[in-house]
């Protein structure tokens, strides 16, 4: 093939009126030439591209009065009448990018979407350094909800929701397509934000059913950067960034803690038979004292303490150490972010290349998440009519894991050193680290200090994706599209427990890898037919497959603590068990869309996708998921043309399928489970019936139904869009529970329904838009209701985590999911309630809850209720850009109402000298200060009862605003150094916040309870930091 | 209007398109799932191995016997004596209290839904085996019945301890496989007992299972034996008997016990204690008493007097009752947490003799320890305890060095099947049957005489002479709830000895806020049963109830 061949066959195309050619420049404000720009002959498929010199030469039909479009992205789309040597100015556009959108399977202009489509681009997703690409979406987009889960651990992970959760039991986390690939796993933190061009969140189901079975949590389509035409560009951007603790659990000093000692065991008697070992008050102890505890108690003179503590030997103690464990265990920490990517190619092939480094920092020591990342990208025009595109990335990640280390700086007491001095006079202490169990009440906590030094756990990622896309041009109109794409990932856990006092020392090696892979093809049809009538239509079929496999394996009982995890065979437990697990899904499909628009007015989109699954029953493999919408551009109607100002009004309307299949493999097949049990000495193999299996287990569907108006005024300066959806989900794969006496426990069934509905409100505005200042302001509001329609076939709700420790939740029909349960706290009994507190076995000072089947019984089912709300009614973003001159800034602040968080620290009041507890355990009830929701002190370990329940005291209003973040930046003139730029900036994130709740955030989970459906509970969370950050970019 | 060259190049490549996709496979093969690491209901066992990994797994529920029950410190052990009134703990984690003062419901913690599950695990496995182990083609049919019987044994088991723990409960003796019957209303504990719990042991004493000891933790026909006469014992007492009065009336939910006197004169109890003294005879002078060091070692675990037990291998499967028994917080041993909840109550203590040489340091109790070097290299002496604790439990390697316990949970031992013994000679010769003397007093002399107390003779014997016996040997074996419940009677603690034995209905325990009454002689259905099995209905008196209940 030759290109004569081509350009004789396309000059057959226009025959009839004499074609003139013309040739123009396209340049931008600078006058530079801007080569690639794409100029089309107005109201024909006829077009070409400008040369690296930005110049073009077009052919117009001389009969017409011909206009030329010129586009080219990062510019204002401008269209001019077709002139011989005219010279085009482009300007600079920020909404040159979004007016281009990326849908499923294709791109669209913004204007001709019939969907809900919310766009962000990488200048304000990214405009502070950010882990994680959720971090950048918090606040930015109506119907987005994204929950720091792990608040400020290293690594942490957003948890994600789009218009609410619609589901129980399979994922409601959104679809991330990552460059075309489906379901990239992780993307949330192996994704470095700076290769970053832009992100769409398709929301409704017009959007989102092209992908189907995948698509009802709504998608998250994500652009990375590719090469470009013209010069070579070198962009640097870097960055460090201090994080600093910002709020304070407030824990037990140890002049508090030995006064609720004293005061708990004097109390002891009254609440049970105390252990007189554990009473180490001198005239009454029958165990030992303050003076046989030398390593923790000095000696004073009488009235130099706060407190008499006397020995048995007569004398006067106070205790040696008051250590703050929250300083000791979180310190100021700094992270670094390096990132440089080369761009550039000519006019057949263009490349990319990027690098990424990022160390982030934990405020507790020796915690981080540390990532490099890297990816290529190519796309060669190998013939005329054929374009290849590929890339291909690796991540790999870091991370320490950090579980339940947090709750140690609230537990140890605070009397404790962290490691004794070497002093032969306190015996076997000298140079040991400090314990819980050194004071004798104490169960074995070992302080944070001890801990970091003999605990290590790591988790290692590898990522590596990549994919060759194939775009066949077969005539003008019709384009074939083929790709073959895979997701490899490596998953790795390594872990130590040393020798702590006595201990085995335990090493575990945990390794997943998955593999999956995608192909995909299809054929892609555009045409415009005369003026009035444009189609675009897509028609596809393709593969995918997932395959996945565990292999698990610990041992202990290791001489030393020398070989920490490196060398799993020097343990020498009797039977280190390894386990390991494999398996794979498939899905295929066939999927279509038809876009069709009217004179620009009325437009129509119907999607159509046919998605078979392997996880489903041979009956029900196959799913149909289809979606239209409709969008009528009032503003493009002859009557608008009188109405000044509206530069832009659309209403759209839209319904369709989805489905959801995220459930595991198998799960429709009765298992037979294969164990190992003790006889005689001796493991054998014993077989037994395991998983129910449910072989008519079909797809979930959740039906979206959505209305939207978007708005112009002013010139496009204030934008406006407001969206109402309905969702509904039916035969939820739910993990329904069933009676124990008859079979495991759970099977997967098709039950029940969940409703989300609510209002989007995004309002865009350029305030001030003036030569020298620039201000942008975007809002975003959220409202979402959700509510569960249906559960199992009883109907009865499903209690989640019941019991004292967590934060119980219920599912129940009426309510939405996310509802905490509980009892009511009233607070405790007083001295005149004796009588009504023996009629539930309790004393005056005990607590007091609600009896709310008045059977004097105090049980959870039969007296909680709904005590609390995890999901906020309202939440939203207020975003704002100024540029001056050469100064950019920017504030972000975030705001959610309506929303409770549980707070389980059951050792701060409940268990009563424990542990060492909060301060709060001060206000507990004492005769002359009877009004209180804490119980009177009592010896937990010392022999004496004491309740504790998830309860309404746990519960309170986690409403907040908090600066997310805000930016200073300056661009250097940089003209005569030969650079494009240099921009030195300083931010700052999470730097207030104005709420109610106690603890370090109101916002996620403590790690060890994250639960997407109850996000909100914390147990001793991990500390979410104020961060400040310089960094620079630079562009050569 | 496009050259030909073009139209062809298209094909070529459209060609290379179409072969990848043939390649892929074609579509319904596709979709196909095989699981790779699970058989599944479909997988057909016809060898001998296969069928012995379905005798293996029914015995996997046994060992849950010392598990957790969800609450800190406590394990289920402690669960089945914090009812009786005579167990105490130094650490109150657990919720003993909740027992003191009659406040216990199907939602707390896990006790009652542990045990409900653990023994309907166990149930449900030994339905899947009784249903595929016909199958097995490489067994003789002789093979096939000394599975089914074995089998058939640890079904009776667990069905036993359902229905003296909960009373009636769902009865299932096949594979539910579908999903559609799964809620069973609650079937009366005598039906049970008749149907499933009496032919399933007595299908087994007529198997050609050896009868001869366990050597190796499996089942032969003497635990089948044992368990059958405690079964017949039980059946001769209550509520079996009760039940038998008016077998339709819904006991159970309705609490409407009265019956107090014991034993029950009825031909049917009669006929039943004939039975368990066949099989009682049968196992008697089989074993030999050792000494009481032997409870505590794991090197005599299916050895010595052990008849039926819960298996365990040190760092394998550990007994987790170990780490409850010892001092709370004592720091003498290598486990990271020492509970102090499995712990007789003082005045039970006091009840025994002072001769009694069990009481003796280090027999079955103890009353202080060395630091373990955990916490002190030199192992210097421990704070002085404040009672006695169980030394039975002390298995030494696991408490001083492993941190991990082998030693095998006794559910039969010959000193129970001696007390049996004693028990059902006993009780006919009170029904007016003829006992010799020298039969009755046979096996509680046995035992005596271990403790270094005085033989007792033929006039000695009486209930309260019998029961203290078995509270003094049996001690925090799990045995006193069963016989407080079959009996309907209580001990009374006293000095020196049990100051009397009364009845059940009106008895206060020591530290308890309330007599018993009949909600006592049950214990609440596991909450998350009444939740999802909306036929199930709770025992009298106990929350949560069902709906509509």
């Amino acid at each position: 093939m030759n290109d004569d061949n081509i350009n004789s066959s396309e000059s057959d195309i226009a025959n009839d009126p004499p074609p003139v050619e013309i040739r123009g420049k396209v340049v931008d404000k600078n006058g530079l030439p801007l080569e690639g720009a794409s100029v089309t002959v107005a109201g024909t498929s006829r077009g070409t591209t400008t040369n690296k010199d930005g110049v073009f030469t077009i052919t117009v039909d001389s009969d017409k009065r011909a206009q030329l479009v010129i586009s080219i992205v990062g510019f204002k789309t401008q269209t001019v009448d077709a002139k011989n040597n005219i010279t085009i100015t482009l300007e600079d556009s920020v909404e040159g990018l979004s007016d281009i959108v990326v849908v499923g399977y294709g791109t669209a202009k913004k204007s001709d979407l019939v969907g809900s489509v919310a766009q962000i681009k990488a200048d304000k997703l990214v405009d502070r350094p950010i882990a994680n690409v959720g971090n950048g979406l918090q606040g930015k987009i109506a119907g987005v909800q994204v929950v720091n889960q792990g608040a400020g651990v290293p690594g942490g992970k957003p948890m994600i929701r789009i218009r609410g959760t619609n589901s129980i039991n399979t994922s409601s986390d959104p679809l991330f397509v990552v460059d075309g690939i489906i379901g990239v796993a992780n993307a949330l933190s192996t994704l470095n934000p700076e290769d970053i061009v832009a992100m769409e969140v398709l929301k409704d189901a017009s959007a989102t059913a092209i992908y189907g079975a995948r698509g009802a949590n709504g998608v998250i389509m994500i652009t990375t950067k590719r090469g470009v035409n013209g010069k070579t560009q070198v962009d640097y951007s870097g960055s460090a960034s201090r994080n600093v603790l910002q709020r304070h659990l407030y824990a037990m000093d140890a002049d508090q803690l030995m006064y609720v000692y004293e005061q708990a065991m004097a109390n002891g008697d009254k609440y049970g038979t105390i252990n007189r070992a554990k009473d180490f008050r001198g005239a009454t102890a029958s165990g030992i004292s303050y003076s046989e505890m030398p390593w923790l108690f000095e000696k004073v003179e009488k009235g130099d303490y706060i407190l008499d503590l006397v020995g048995k030997d007569g004398n006067y103690y106070k205790p040696i150490y008051n250590t703050n464990w929250e300083e000791l265990a979180f310190k100021p920490s700094t992270s670094n972010n390096h990132h440089v990517d080369i761009r550039g190619g000519g006019e057949n092939a263009k490349y990319s290349a990027s690098l990424g480094y990022t160390d982030q920092r934990g405020l507790m020591t020796k915690s981080w998440f540390k990532r490099y990342t890297g990816r290529i990208t190519g796309d060669v025009k190998i013939t005329k009519w054929l374009d290849m595109s590929t890339n291909i990335s690796y991540a790999r990640s870091q991370e320490t894991n950090d579980d339940g280390i947090t709750r140690s700086t609230a537990e140890v007491w605070s009397i404790l050193p962290v490691q004794y001095p070497n002093d032969p006079n306190i015996g076997i202490y000298a140079n040991r680290w400090g314990t819980n169990s050194d004071f004798n009440v104490g169960e074995q906590w070992y302080n944070i200090v001890f801990r970091r030094s003999q605990i290590f756990a790591f988790t290692n990622r590898d990522q590596t994706t990549g994919s060759i896309a194939l775009n066949a041009k077969i005539t003008p109109d019709l384009s074939l599209k083929t790709d073959f794409s895979v997701d490899y990932n490596a998953y790795k856990y390594n872990g130590y427990s040393g020798k702590l006092y006595g201990g085995n020392g335990t090493a575990t090696i945990n390794t997943q890898n998955t593999f999956y892979w995608q192909n995909q093809y299809y054929l892609n049809y555009d045409k415009k037919v005369g003026d009035a009538h444009k189609i675009n239509a897509m028609l596809g079929l393709a593969w995918t497959k997932y395959y996945w496999e565990n292999l698990n394996t610990s041992n202990s009982v290791f001489f030393s603590n020398f070989y920490e995890y490196h060398n799993i065979g020097a343990g020498a437990q009797t039977r280190p068990v390894p386990s390991s697990s494999d398996g794979e899904s498939s899905l295929n499909s066939y999927f279509a869309r038809v876009n069709y628009t009217y004179k620009n007015k009325y437009l129509l989109t119907a999607t159509g996708r046919i998605d078979g699954s392997s996880k489903f029953g041979p009956n029900s493999k196959y799913g149909f998921f289809p979606s239209a919408g409709v969008a009528w551009r009032v503003s493009q109607e002859k009557f608008m043309e009188d109405v000044k100002g509206v530069g832009e009004l659309k209403l759209r309307a839209s319904m369709g399928k989805t489905g959801n299949q995220e459930i595991g493999s198998y799960v429709s097949q009765t298992y037979v489970g294969v164990g190992s049990v003790v006889l005689g000495g001796s493991s054998q193999t014993g077989i037994y019936p395991s998983q129910m299996g449910n072989p008519d287990l079909k797809w979930e569907s959740t039906t979206q139904y959505d209305v939207g108006l978007e708005l112009g005024v002013l010139d496009g300066r204030i934008n406006l869009t407001v969206d109402y959806y309905y969702k509904v989900t039916k035969d939820m794969l739910l993990d329904v529970p069933l009676p124990r006496s008859t079979t495991t426990g759970t099977a997967k069934m098709n039950y029940g329904s969940v409703e989300n509905k609510g209002w989007e409100f995004g309002l865009g505005a350029a305030i001030i838009d003036g030569a020298n200042f620039k201000w942008n302001t975007d809002i975003s509001i959220s409202l979402n209701q959700n509510k569960i329609l249906a559960l199992g076939p009883t109907g009865a709700p499903i209690y989640v985590q019941t019991g004292a420790g967590n934060g119980t939740s219920i599912l129940k029909v009426g309510e939405p999911i996310g509802a905490f349960f509980g009892l009511t706290r009233l607070g405790t009994y007083s001295t005149e309630e004796a009588s009504l507190a023996a009629r539930y076995g309790m004393l005056p000072g005990d607590l007091k809850f609600l009896d709310r089947n008045d059977d004097g019984k105090i049980d959870l089912y039969s007296d909680g209720g709904i005590i609390g709300y995890s999901f906020p009614k309202v939440l939203g973003g207020f975003n704002n850009y100024f540029k001056y001159k050469r100064f950019d800034a920017s504030l972000n602040i975030q705001f959610v109402s309506g929303v409770n968080k549980a707070f389980v620290h059951e050792s701060a009041e409940d268990r009563q000298l424990v542990s060492g507890g909060l301060n709060s355990t001060l206000q507990a009830w004492r005769p002359t200060a009877q009004n209180t929701m804490i119980a009177q002190m009592r010896p937990g370990n010392g022999g004496a009862y004491y309740q504790s329940y998830p309860d309404t005291h746990m519960i309170s209003d986690a409403s907040f605003i908090r600066g997310g973040s805000a930016t200073i930046g300056y661009s250097f003139p940089v003209q005569a150094w030969k650079m494009q730029k240099i921009r030195a900036y300083i931010s700052a994130a999470n730097f207030f916040l104005i709420t109610n709740v106690e603890g370090y955030d109101p916002e996620g989970s403590s790690l060890d309870k994250q639960y997407s459906l109850v996000p909100n509970v914390d147990k001793y969370q991990y500390p979410n930091p104020s961060i400040y950050s310089f960094g620079v970019n630079v562009s050569f | 209007m496009y050259s030909n060259k073009r139209i062809i190049q298209f094909f070529k490549y459209q060609a290379i398109l179409t072969l990848i996709v043939i390649m892929t496979g074609s579509c319904k093969k596709f979709l196909e799932e095989v699981p790779t690491g699970n058989m599944t209901d479909q997988t057909v066992f016809t060898t001998a191995q296969e069928g012995a990994a379905l005798i293996v797994g029914p015995y996997r529920s046994l060992a849950s016997w010392t598990g957790g029950a969800d609450d800190w410190g406590n394990y289920l052990p402690a669960t089945l004596e914090y009812p009786t009134g005579k167990a105490y703990t130094s650490d109150t984690h657990v919720q003993i209290w909740k027992f003191q003062t009659n406040q216990i419901s199907g939602d707390l913690l896990g006790d009652f839904n542990n045990q409900w599950n653990n023994w309907y695990q166990g149930v449900r496995d030994c339905n899947f085996s009784i249903a595929k182990i016909p199958g097995i083609t490489e067994w003789s049919d002789a093979e096939i019945q000394s599975a089914l019987a074995e089998v058939r044994t640890l079904r009776a088991w667990y069905y036993f301890c359902l229905v003296r723990y909960f009373g009636d409960v769902p009865l299932t003796t096949t594979v539910v496989s579908t999903l559609d019957s799964v809620q069973l209303p609650r079937t009366s504990l005598k039906q049970i007992y008749d149907e499933v719990i009496i032919p399933d042991l007595e299908f087994a004493v007529s198997s050609p299972l050896a009868d001869a000891r366990s050597s190796n933790g499996r089942v032969t026909k003497h635990v089948a034996r044992a368990i059958l006469a405690d079964v017949y014992l039980t059946c001769a007492g209550y509520p079996y008997q009760e039940v038998a009065t008016a077998p339709e009336k819904n006991w159970c939910v309705d609490g409407s016990w009265s019956a107090s006197t014991y034993p029950v004169n009825s031909a049917s109890a009669k006929d039943f204690l004939k039975k368990a003294q066949t099989n009682l005879n049968v196992l008697y002078g089989a074993y030999t008493l050792g000494t009481y060091d032997d409870l505590h070692d794991p090197a005599k675990n299916n050895s010595g007097e052990a008849i039926f037990q819960a298996q365990y291998l040190s760092g394998v499967t550990n007994n987790s009752i170990i780490p409850a028994a010892l001092p709370g917080l004592s720091h003498v041993s290598m486990f990271g947490d020492e509970y102090g909840t499995f712990i007789p109550s003082t005045p039970y203590f006091k009840s025994y003799d002072p001769a009694d040489k069990r009481i003796q340091d280090r027999q079955m109790f103890y009353f202080s320890d060395t630091k373990s070097t955990k916490y002190d290299p030199s192992q210097g002496p421990a704070d002085k305890f404040g009672m006695a604790y169980l030394y039975k439990f002390y298995d030494q390697s696991a408490i001083k060095v492993t941190g991990q316990s082998g030693l095998n949970w006794s559910f039969y031992r010959y000193a129970d099947i001696l007390l049996m013994l004693t028990e059902v000679n006993w009780t006919l010769r009170s029904l007016g049957e003829a006992v010799s003397d020298d039969d009755m007093i046979k096996g509680i002399n046995l035992v005596r005489a271990r403790a270094l107390l005085p033989a007792y003779r033929a006039t000695d014997i009486n209930l309260l002479a019998i029961m203290s016996e078995r509270a003094y040997e049996l001690v925090f074996e799990n045995k006193m709830l069963w016989d407080q419940r079959r009996t309907r009677m209580c001990l009374v603690d006293g000095e020196g000895q049990f100051a009397a034995i009364e009845s059940f209905f009106g008895h206060r325990p020591v530290d308890f806020s309330f007599e018993f009454g009949p909600m006592n002689l049950l214990a609440p259905i596991s909450g998350t049963e009444i939740i999802n099995n909306a036929q199930c209905l709770q025992n009298f008196g106990y929350l949560p109830k069902q709906s509509g209940q």
